[in-house]
């Protein structure tokens, strides 16, 4: 122990002699424990922490599956049907189950009318995660017909002013009366992030009926966690997916369910999942190359220090001591630059949680530095200090004492040919890993500038959105709908500055319904049928001209096109391409899969949106006639004037819709283009992390090539003096020791590319628009990095042309 | 003295017919052609010769810090020549004590921490027996007042008294000094040289490498080396006339 003591000591003073190796090794591995740490701390608390529930083993969550229908790695939410089968299963070992949808909800009543997100949950829900509320209590099964509700804690303290008495008090949503029972806690993590309350569900209800188009997320909990309960939860799931199909084949053919642990992964979904994991593996390479770089740093000190390790070996210290001893040093180092580490991660923790889309997980505020993330440093540091001293290590142990003690003596004094092939290697895969991360930022940027670039089908410029929802209760049929957008649509088109008005059934870029239907000839059992569906949104006639969308064949919608003429419909290209690929789909006929199908003339075809996102296809889309087929669902368009800042617009727009209704909340207020940046605000984040990820990795890179060309011509300062003395000039001297960088930075290209090749399908998902082999980006990373990896070359290179021959040859 | 080698099995150190043979590339280089030698308790052995003829060669032998190509070595009776690495390395910690030319203090240590270094490298002395047996070992050199300097705070003569010093910390068996005085003033040369004297005086063995005649005869007994070979061996009191050829 005393002898561990010593080497510690001696470590530490051999290391405040050398200040400059020091505070490079230091720094180096701080950078590269530091971002680990951060991508750590984001996949940890994302993906990894334990669920903030009593026994979160016990949590599954289940949905359904179709091979022909739902992706690898995707689900369904459950139908009413095939939910309640399974809750109300006796043989399924589930203590309880809970349902999820969302809506809308507007808090009338109060000074300013507001739209909160609903949860719509079954009274199962809160048994299943177990978390006592705040205050009041959970959903009961009385609950399921009363009209309860609970309050998320933000809008306890936002709308009640932390009242503790607002339990029990009776508080008007959507216009009816509905008592708050309850109020969870601000830590009460759900499914989905932003929720503001909760309302229970009937079972006797249309939303849970047969034909409802509601479709529950599910969650529940297990009796028995271990393997035993789990199977015979998959048991009960393949007798109940076999009975479901049996009982109606039209809607459960083919479908299965699936059970997976309820985990960050199922929060953030498979490709998120796997783009956090590549983020990872990405801050894996910048901590490998910072462990070559101090391995290299290391392996030039224990070159210097050949002559004390020949010392303390003709001493008699054993290899196991000499070893110790640059492990301990290399660990100290490891220890510094983890300290450090941590302090870059703390701030850079906080960073990159605040670039987190908002929405991302409801799991976002548990991305922290907390003990298993301080860990996972520690784990790291200590890898790193054992790889970046293992080679030093192994060096000075298998050193051989006479020829060290000799150098010490003037007779020999160079590292040996080991040594520098060990350094050139170590640059090499630096290197070969720069490429690797550089080519991932390289396609991330270029699929994030395809995206920025791409025709999304509108114009999103000038361009102002509301969200709205509609009362049920005082808009509780079509008319009274169609009436007030009616309203809403001339008042927004008189406000000053205004140049044009639309109105879709959602956001574009958002979430959007569903529109099932039946193409002319097929019945409901029909299989090709039976999952057939487009985008529907119920829009004005001037949304066409507003947003730019242009008419490709037959006529827009017009306001002839009311209550009382004959049902219409537009689709766009994918529609057609999709569905009536040879048919002319004019006059053609749709039938509404619903409890009153309506029959829809297509009278025109018209351009795609891609509106589920920049980077995704355009998906096929159903426009109908607000005036026929109104929603209480809305988005109002407001394209502003030229010259004119379209967010001036919305003081206007949200008081014209308070003088058609006091009680109407207004909901998200956003422009267009915020609207369509928010659907590739992931891709710009991974694109940002990547590009730094890759710029530390290649200034670690340069910095590596550039210590080792430096170190060599160090050694060479003898051999090169006496070529200048023979007659060499700079230029042959430059050329002399270029050639080793250029040696190094090809095989390190050559390797890089190759390995970036066979990774290429790992970020396949994560792309738009550039394939993931894409022989420009990597040709432009590669001139990038050989670049800068030349310049490191080339400055030591010029160095040695200033040598002196006469004092080079007097040194010796 | 007799020119004459004899196996004797009471010798502290014992050679017989040790070869060196170094490969570089192609080239095969006889560094000691053949020595056969014997050395004993108590003697002051220095050894001579011109450059090249083989001495460090001979004293890395010596002090275990290489092996012979052929040939037998035994210290204190040991067979030696098949010993591991980390055998060696227990050996040489407590049987030799080195002295090198260019003192080779380790620089970021104290005075009194390189005196004490061979004996952190044993498991069995205690931190006490450590600090004692440095203290001692100072003592003897007169250096005991600069144990908490640093090896550049040191004159040359100084820090050559501080490699004495670390060598006796151990209880060698044997002292090896590689060219004591090669990097030494003639002042601080003869004070070194001094306490040689005294320590061989004091009951050490010594074994030096010099090339300074001056100094080679302060020792009991002269080996000359030539080619590898031992080409003299005899008492300092009777300088031989010329050099004779000891072995085959």
């Amino acid at each position: 122990m005393t002898t561990l003591l010593q080497d510690i000591r001696q470590s530490l003073r051999a290391l405040l002699r050398k200040p400059l190796f020091t505070a490079m090794a230091v720094a180096s591995l701080a950078l590269g424990i530091g971002v680990s740490t951060v991508i750590f701390s984001v996949v940890y608390g994302l993906l990894l922490r334990p669920m903030p529930y009593p026994h979160p083993e016990q949590l599954v969550h289940i949905g359904m599956g179709n091979p022909s229908i739902t992706m690898e790695g995707a689900f369904a939410f459950l139908p009413p049907a095939a939910f309640k089968q399974l809750r109300d299963d006796p043989n399924s070992g589930l203590t309880a189950v809970g349902g999820f949808g969302y809506d809308y909800a507007n808090l009338t009543g109060v000074s300013t009318p507001v739209q909160l997100t609903a949860a719509i949950v079954t009274t199962g829900y809160f048994r299943v995660f177990a978390v006592p509320p705040a205050l009041g209590r959970v959903f009961v099964d009385a609950d399921a017909d009363a009209p309860t509700l609970i309050l998320s804690d933000r809008i306890w303290r936002t709308q009640f002013h932390a009242d503790a008495s607002v339990v029990g008090r009776t508080v008007a949503i959507n216009d009816q009366p509905r008592t708050v029972v309850g109020v969870m806690g601000s830590d009460f993590k759900e499914l989905n992030d932003g929720i503001d309350l909760w309302l229970p569900i009937s079972d006797h209800g249309p939303e849970m009926a047969a034909d409802s188009p509601r479709r529950f997320e599910t969650t529940a909990r297990l009796a028995d966690a271990s393997e035993a309960g789990r199977a015979k939860l998959r048991a009960c799931l393949l007798v109940l997916a076999a009975r479901l199909a049996q009982d109606d084949p039209a809607h459960y053919k083919d479908w299965h369910f699936e059970a997976h642990p309820l985990a960050g992964n199922i929060l953030i979904g498979a490709s998120a999942t796997r783009a956090l994991y590549l983020l990872l593996g990405a801050v894996g390479c910048v901590l490998l190359v910072t462990c070559a770089n101090v391995a290299n740093l290391q392996l030039v000190r224990a070159a210097a220090r050949r002559r004390e390790t020949g010392v303390r070996l003709a001493l008699g210290a054993s290899r196991g001591r000499i070893m110790r001893l640059a492990l301990t040093e290399s660990l100290l180092l490891a220890g510094l630059g983890a300290g450090l580490g941590v302090l870059l991660a703390a701030w850079g923790v906080d960073a990159v949680a605040a670039l987190l889309p908002a929405g991302y997980s409801p799991m976002q505020d548990s991305v922290r530095l907390s003990w298993p993330e301080l860990g996972f440093s520690v784990l790291v540091a200590t890898l790193a200090g054992v790889i970046t001293g293992l080679l030093p290590a192994w060096a000075a142990a298998r050193l051989d004492p006479v020829g060290s003690l000799a150098a010490s003596a003037g007779r020999g004094a160079s590292e040996g040919p080991g040594g520098t092939r060990v350094r050139a290697t170590l640059v090499v895969v630096e290197i070969a890993l720069a490429l690797v991360l550089l080519a991932g930022a390289g396609l991330m940027g270029r699929s994030l500038l395809a995206s920025l670039r791409t025709d999304v089908g509108v114009r999103l410029d000038r361009t102002l959105v509301v969200g709205l929802s509609l009362s049920t209760t005082r808009y509780a049929d079509r008319p009274q709908q169609a009436e007030f957008y009616r309203r809403l649509l001339e008042r927004a088109a008189a406000i000053p500055g205004v140049e044009g008005v639309g109105l879709t059934e959602t956001v574009l870029f958002s979430w959007y319904d569903e529109f099932n239907f039946l193409l002319p000839g097929q019945n409901p059992d029909d299989p090709a049928a039976r999952h057939q569906s487009a985008t529907r949104d119920s829009v004005n006639p001037a949304v066409f001209s507003t947003l730019g969308i242009s008419l490709k064949q037959g006529r827009l919608l017009g306001e002839r096109d009311d209550a009382g003429a004959p049902l219409v419909v537009v689709v766009n290209e994918a529609f057609v391409k999709k569905f009536l690929p040879t048919d002319n789909p004019l006059g053609k006929r749709l039938t509404s899969k619903s409890k009153t199908p309506s029959e829809f003339e297509i009278v025109g075809v018209v351009g795609d949106v891609r509106r589920t996102g920049l980077s995704e296809a355009a998906p096929a889309a159903a426009y109908f006639c607000y005036l026929q087929r109104p929603s209480v669902y809305a988005a109002l368009y407001v394209r502003a004037a030229a010259g004119i800042d379209p967010q001036s617009l919305s003081k206007p727009v949200e008081q014209a819709i308070g003088q058609i209704d006091p009680d109407q909340p207004v909901g998200k207020v956003q422009t267009l283009e915020q609207a369509a940046s928010g659907s590739v605000a992931y891709v710009r984040l991974y694109t940002v992390l990547f590009a730094v990820f890759a710029g530390l990795t290649l200034g670690l890179a340069a910095l590596g090539i550039y210590g080792t060309i430096a170190y060599s011509v160090g050694l060479r300062t003898r051999e090169i003096g006496i070529r200048m003395a023979l007659g060499a000039q700079q230029g042959d001297v430059l050329r002399l020791v270029l050639r080793q960088g250029v040696w190094l930075v090809t095989i390190g290209l050559v390797l890089g590319t190759g390995t970036a090749l066979a990774l290429a399908h790992l970020m396949t998902s994560l792309l738009y628009g550039v394939k993931p082999t894409d022989p420009a980006t990597l040709a432009a990373v590669a001139v990038i990095l050989g670049g800068a990896s030349l310049l490191a070359s080339w400055l030591p290179a010029r160095k040695a042309t200033q040598i002196d021959p006469l004092r080079a040859l007097r040194e010796e | 003295m007799s020119t004459e080698t004899q196996t004797d099995s009471q010798s502290l150190i014992h050679l017989d017919g040790v070869k060196k043979v170094f490969l570089t590339d192609e080239v095969e280089t006889h560094a000691l052609a053949g020595i056969f030698l014997d050395i004993h308790q108590g003697e002051y052995v220095s050894i001579a010769g011109p450059s090249g003829c083989g001495k460090s060669t001979l004293l890395s032998i010596l002090g275990l810090l290489d092996t012979p190509s052929e040939g037998l070595y035994r210290l204190n009776g040991h067979p030696v020549e098949g010993l591991s690495f980390a055998d060696r390395a227990r050996l040489r910690n407590r049987e030799i004590g080195f002295i090198f030319q260019s003192f080779n203090l380790i620089g970021d240590l104290s005075v009194a921490e390189n005196v004490e270094l061979p004996l952190t490298y044993r498991n069995d002395v205690s931190s006490a027996e450590r600090k004692r047996r440095t203290t001692e070992a100072l003592d003897r050199v007169g250096m005991s007042h600069r144990g908490r300097h640093l090896p550049n705070q040191l004159s040359g003569g100084q820090q050559q008294r501080v490699a004495v010093a670390r060598a006796l910390a151990g209880g060698p068996s044997v002292l090896l000094a590689d060219e004591p005085t090669g990097n030494l003033d003639s002042r601080n040369g003869e004070a070194v040289m001094n306490l040689l004297s005294e320590l061989h005086t004091g009951g050490a063995t010594i074994v030096m490498v010099t090339h300074d005649d001056r100094y080679a005869h302060r020792a009991d007994r002269t080996i000359h080396l030539f080619d590898g070979r031992v080409v003299d061996d005899q008492n300092s009191a009777a300088p031989a006339d010329a050099p004779v050829a000891l072995t085959a």
